[in-house]
């Protein structure tokens, strides 16, 4: 098992993550959120590593309080959070409202991949990496 | 080449700005850590942005990527709810 620390910043869970297309890597500002199914990165951020709408594997369309929202799913070739690369990892290219000046969302599909445990009092999660327990 | 700058002097110098830092150090595993480093591109433009950063592609290969400013508007629900109705089609 692996600590990590996180910030919390108005309440809300973040990290940091890298990403990496064949052109350019950058590392930014992701929440954790579990109430994200798809691991969103803003549109923008996509299209500085390369990628754009030609990369889309499907649609994207997701529905909230704040409206529906349209972008695209495509893979990019790493995304590396909690010491864990995914390779050809997919995520959702999705532009995200403004004063939100974050790189995107962590989501379930990124995070059921493993085992974890968030530990709020202490700023830190805790990855298990031992396969019998999952990671 | 630029110089070194800590993370004060960064928010100092361009505020409400994005910034592209290499060669950083400190807290760099944190989103908010105290960290220093180089700034290779900044603006407040997230377009323009985007461009410096293409602009990068053949001399640096990767930075990080920070905001001077805000980073959460004052009730930031909207992020944390808008997937729990997921339609993709």
């Amino acid at each position: 098992m692996a600590n990590y620390k996180y910030n919390l910043l108005k309440g809300v869970p973040f990290t940091m993550a890298t990403v990496s297309s064949p052109t350019f890597t950058f590392s930014g500002k992701f929440i954790i959120d579990t109430g994200a199914y798809m691991t969103v990165i803003r549109t923008s951020r996509i299209d500085s590593i390369g990628y754009s709408a030609r990369d889309m594997t499907k649609p994207f369309k997701t529905e909230s309080v704040i409206g529906k929202e349209f972008g695209y799913c495509l893979k990019v070739g790493k995304f590396e959070v909690f010491g864990k690369i995914f390779e050809d990892f997919e995520v959702a290219a999705l532009d995200l409202p403004d004063r939100y000046n974050i790189d995107g969302l962590i989501g379930m599909n990124l995070l059921n991949q493993f085992n974890w445990c968030m530990h709020p009092q202490k700023s830190v999660i805790s990855i298990h990496h031992d396969p019998f327990i999952g990671g | 080449m630029r110089q070194k700058m800590t993370w004060e002097e960064m928010k100092q110098q361009y505020p409400d700005e994005w910034v592209a830092i290499v060669d950083q150090e400190g807290e760099t595993d944190l989103p908010y850590g105290n960290i220093s480093g180089k700034v290779v591109a900044h603006n407040a433009d997230e377009a323009f942005f985007t461009v410096e950063l293409k602009k990068l592609w053949s001399v640096i290969p990767s930075v990080e990527i920070r905001f001077t400013g805000d980073i959460l508007p004052e009730n930031p629900v909207g992020p944390l709810l808008w997937q729990i109705i997921n339609t993709t089609s």
